[in-house]
């Protein structure tokens, strides 16, 4: 793990309750996940991480496996909570500003910040500009450090389809990323329906 | 316009810099756009107020122990059978409480007695009660209540006729040990009987008037007496201290023939007669001493 501790003490103790296993975990995984849903444009990610951490916690006592298995196990949890909120959002639209929720955690340095804001800029541009099947495998891949297997089962999808929508997705990418303005990338909207292409 | 080459050789910068691996020059704007990707999510979102508890106090995990739970409620209910039977006897009016106490108090009492756990008079008198109005026979009672049924049953089911119950039940009641003596006197002879009749014929002898015909009457009857005087004796002595009316019955029978066994030779030897009332008396008290 991250923090220098060893997992299989950490997840012991996290199983039985103990709240520091709850804080070693929370601080390893939290970044990634809040990171996955908000450039999936969740409308409150923290809220839904919070969400999302919650059934961890309480499902942990269930939980068997190794460090990449709980990493997948928590983004298929995420994933579920996401498909969740685009449901809802479908019933009732709402219109959020994502550029305020890449860069409200800035701090500090303000020439670093600015280039930070940047990135964060062109990466929310970027993914917006992907289906949400094709953005959810890259941020997989790129997040979760998820084998392709295992971002077929956090999506209930076949590995097959799935190397087809990361190939779409990079495929997109590449071009946007040569001649961003020779060929944009087809728009999502954010009011359409979010899970064309999902199957659950 | 890309080609299916190309999208191979992206794909494989695209893993190649996941797998942390130097990635071909085709990917370098991919390998950009990950690391981007991935410098914004560095920070921890803000927990709600259930997670931020959940991260400050853990979680209770639930440990299944059935066999404590129910050991525990086999545990707590006869605890609510006597917690309720005292609220209701609380809640109760002064009556019905006093009624309760002295049922309360009697149970207990029977119980006692029962037990034979009630000092000895108490327990004696109690035996009495329990023996005279029930069937039943309780601890401390069973040695008087059986001696006086006995010997009070034994009477009249024994022929009433016959004088010799009735002096064996005086016996047995301790007004006159006396009596008993006189008819039960053929038991003895058996003991003196052998120098008794010896005496006699050597007496007889000595006069010369000796007959041998009435010698061997008297060894026949003597012989008879014997007889009759070793059952009798046997009667009483396998005659159980428990039960008088063996003892009566066979008093009565031994009576009954060693009386005309004594009426004969009381006029010939009054002597063995005595001799043999000392040992039936004390036979008698000994089962006398049982039941008093």
């Amino acid at each position: 793990m991250r923090t220098g501790l060893a997992f299989d003490d950490v997840l012991a103790a996290a199983q039985a309750g103990a709240a520091w296993a709850f804080e070693v975990l929370y601080r390893d995984l939290s970044p990634s996940v809040t990171g996955y849903l908000r450039l999936h444009g969740a409308a409150e990610p923290d809220d839904l991480a919070s969400e999302t951490f919650i059934g961890v916690f309480t499902g942990l006592a269930g939980f068997s496996g190794d460090e990449a298995a709980l990493r997948a196990w928590v983004f298929t949890i995420a994933h579920r909570r996401l498909v969740d909120d685009w449901r809802r959002r479908s019933r009732r639209p709402q219109v959020t500003d994502d550029a305020g929720d890449l860069t409200e955690h800035l701090g500090g340095n303000v020439e670093d910040d600015v280039l930070v804001r940047v990135g964060a800029d062109d990466v929310s541009r970027l993914c917006g500009l992907l289906p949400d099947d094709q953005r959810a495998v890259v941020l997989m891949r790129i997040l979760a450090d998820l084998t392709v297997e295992q971002v077929a089962a956090a999506m209930d999808r076949s590995v097959a389809s799935v190397k087809a929508l990361q190939r779409r997705g990079l495929r997109a990418l590449r071009a946007e990323l040569e001649n961003p303005a020779a060929k944009p990338v087809e728009k999502r909207s954010r009011n359409a329906n979010p899970f064309a292409g999902l199957r659950r | 316009m890309t080609t299916a080459a190309d999208d191979f050789a992206v794909e494989e910068a695209f893993e190649a810099y996941l797998a942390g691996r130097s990635v071909p020059e085709v990917g370098a704007g991919l390998a950009a756009f990950a690391g981007a990707v991935r410098a914004t999510a560095t920070e921890p979102g803000r927990p709600s107020a259930a997670l931020a508890e959940l991260l400050a106090t853990g979680l209770l995990v639930d440990q299944p122990a059935p066999s404590v739970r129910t050991a525990k409620k086999r545990r707590r209910r006869p605890m609510w059978f006597f917690s309720a039977i005292i609220a209701k006897i609380a809640s109760a009016g002064a009556v019905a409480q006093a009624a309760t106490g002295a049922g309360i108090v009697l149970v207990g009492f029977t119980g006692a007695g029962a037990a034979g756990a009630l000092p000895t008079p108490v327990q004696h008198s109690f035996a009495t009660v329990v023996d005279s109005i029930t069937p039943l026979t309780a601890p401390g009672g069973t040695d008087t209540a059986t001696g006086t049924g006995a010997a009070d049953s034994t009477a009249p089911t024994t022929d009433p006729a016959d004088p010799t119950i009735v002096t064996t039940t005086g016996s047995t009641d301790g007004s006159g040990a006396a009596e008993p003596t006189g008819t039960t006197a053929p038991a003895t002879p058996t003991s003196d009987a052998p120098n008794a009749f010896g005496k006699k014929v050597s007496e007889d002898a000595k006069d010369g008037g000796v007959d041998g015909q009435q010698v061997s009457s008297w060894a026949h009857e003597r012989n008879d007496a014997r007889k009759h005087g070793s059952d009798s004796t046997a009667a009483v002595t396998e005659a159980p201290r428990t039960d008088g009316s063996h003892e009566s019955d066979a008093s009565a029978t031994d009576g009954e023939s060693s009386a005309r066994q004594s009426s004969d030779r009381q006029s010939s030897d009054g002597q063995s007669s005595t001799g043999s009332t000392g040992d039936r008396t004390g036979g008698e008290r000994d089962g006398g001493h049982g039941h008093h």
